[in-house]
């Protein structure tokens, strides 16, 4: 539970926090949401092992991004106690990072100074902060790019800074909402490598959103299915597959791979089905 | 099953196509393709390799400088018409039309009477079971059930080629899967020509008859894969070991392009 330093390539980073979700319900008034309103969460328990890289799916509407909104302490929860390496979380904090599906990069600022805004920002001195950036950017493939603008990118590399922007803080737990919907697949299949590889690398908590199935079985360790509206954890599906798969071509056309994702479609299939029913 | 083969259509012979965005952008080079009648074939190929560029001068919304398009017999160059319709990512219903109307208002402009128009109207959307959201306007919809409607909009209207565009891609799996097998259906029982542009390996392999493979820009077809697996392909196991096998050969040759693709990135941004 105590933060450990390691190095790596020079850089400093900290092992991953553990996360704790205790009967964690949220409600929302009617109106106030685009949805109807009421229960959005149904005491939901969850338990994340520090440095572990989990993916949360469900049925749209099932409060995905809601808890994701509790962990990165955007907002509270109506009840119940959520803890990010054994403190509650009571607001956003740089420890905690958070990619979104829109890269969201500041368009006047270069790719460097996207990544340096935030070390600069809590007291890192201009050369550290630099180096961090870079080293993290070069980590992602974007070595040519650091005086780059963000419109002079595609949207595979924006979503990349994005990603070093969050890492170069040096997270304990890295939160991810769809970060690569907006991108097509191919592209998609290989952020989701440089993701994997990071977290392979860095060794923080992962806990990544995602609609697309088939991602979620690929880039996670274990699968966390949701329940239909109100959202609690429907079922839990551990990935038995070797750590580092983007060494593994032909992983997504393994039997393994393949009968893990028609599992996993199959329980959320049901769980559609349940929320229509209730409808 | 039944097998109802109702009607054959016409086919889509792509001859030397080239197309060229200004200032010098090589979408497609020298491309010719033949697409037999009533056959489902999918194009797969890394961003930019000009799969819609392709898509889009077949439906006769895009033009090209060399080379010839023809479909049943009629030539395309920048002629576009209801036989041959394109399913988009986004279906982009007419927000003040409910669904029923949206789907209604295609077969009114192909000359239906109203009262038949929304009878046809009614009888598709009972079949995507979405009976209870017909007079829904498309903002009370989930993107799924947009996306069946704007689906439905184009197959009522009986288009003789059907141009998709990666149209499931931003679905979530159970709207993704209703409308795959939706589209088999409406495939194997009408014998339409479908072009199905996907940037999905698994995808293409599950719908299609014929992968066409598509090199990094500019854009040249590199091979054409049969795909072995029966026309009913609702009956086929996602996870079956014939279809993987012909899911890793498209995707250890796609994986060379999409590699060029990324290092053509590397050096220009985009």
């Amino acid at each position: 539970m105590v933060a450990t330093t390691t190095v790596s390539q020079g850089v400093p980073v900290t092992q991953g926090s553990d996360v704790e979700l205790l009967g964690v319900s949220k409600t929302r008034p009617k109106g106030a949401g685009r949805e109807t309103g009421g229960l959005v969460l149904n005491h939901l328990n969850l338990r994340v092992e520090p440095g572990s890289f989990v993916s949360i799916v469900g049925p749209g509407g099932c409060g995905k991004t809601t808890l994701l909104r509790l962990l990165a302490g955007l907002e509270p929860p109506s009840a119940g106690h959520v803890h990010v390496g054994g403190q509650t979380v009571h607001g956003p904090s740089p420890r905690r990072g958070i990619i979104f599906q829109d890269a969201n990069l500041f368009p006047w600022l270069s790719v460097l100074k996207n990544v340096t805004f935030g070390p600069l920002s809590v007291g890192v001195s201009l050369k550290d902060a630099e180096a961090r950036a870079t080293h993290w950017l070069t980590f992602l493939g974007l070595s040519k790019f650091l005086q780059r603008y963000p419109h002079e990118l595609s949207g595979g590399m924006q979503q990349r800074v994005a990603i070093a922007r969050a890492i170069v803080n040096e997270p304990d737990l890295l939160l991810a909402d769809e970060p690569f919907g907006g991108l097509d697949w191919i592209t998609r299949e290989q952020v989701c490598d440089e993701l994997l590889r990071l977290w392979h690398t860095t060794r923080k908590t992962f806990i990544y959103v995602t609609h697309a199935l088939e991602e979620a079985v690929y880039i996670s360790q274990r699968v966390i299915i949701l329940s239909a509206r109100p959202g609690t954890v429907a079922k839990v599906i551990e990935v038995n597959l070797p750590e580092q798969r983007w060494a593994a071509t032909d992983l997504r056309f393994s039997p393994e791979y393949a009968r893990l994702v028609e599992e996993v479609r199959e329980i959320f299939a049901e769980q559609t089905a349940l929320a229509h029913n209730s409808r | 099953m039944t097998i109802a083969h109702k009607s054959t259509t016409g086919g889509l012979s792509v001859r030397n196509l080239h197309k060229t965005y200004p200032p010098d952008i090589v979408a497609l080079k020298n491309v010719s393709l033949e697409l037999e009648a009533g056959t489902f074939t999918a194009i797969i190929g890394p961003s930019g390799c000009g799969k819609t560029t392709l898509l889009k001068i077949a439906a006769g919304i895009e033009s090209y400088q060399h080379g010839e398009v023809f479909f049943a017999g009629e030539r395309i160059a920048g002629n576009t018409s209801w036989k041959r319709s394109v399913i988009y990512q986004d279906v982009r219903l007419f927000p003040w039309l409910t669904a029923q109307a949206n789907v209604a208002f295609a077969l009114e402009s192909k000359g239906l009477p109203k009262a038949e128009a929304r009878k046809q109207a009614a009888d598709w959307i009972k079949r995507q079971g979405l009976e209870a959201h017909a007079d829904a306007y498309p903002a009370e919809l989930s993107g799924g059930m947009r996306q069946k409607i704007g689906v439905c909009r184009v197959l009522a209207n009986e288009p003789e080629l059907i141009l998709c565009d990666e149209p499931f891609s931003a679905l979530d799996w159970t709207a993704r899967e209703s409308l795959q097998l939706e589209l088999l259906h409406y495939w194997y029982d009408q014998r339409k020509t479908v072009l199905f542009v996907t940037h999905n390996v698994e995808e293409a392999v599950y719908m299609a008859q014929r992968v066409v493979l598509m090199s990094a820009r500019p854009g040249v077809i590199k091979e054409i894969v049969d795909v072995p697996l029966p026309e009913e392909r609702w009956d086929v196991r996602r996870e079956s070991p014939e279809l993987l096998e012909v899911a890793r050969y498209v995707n250890n040759h796609i994986a060379d392009e999409v590699r060029k693709a990324k290092e053509a990135e590397l050096e220009v941004g985009y």
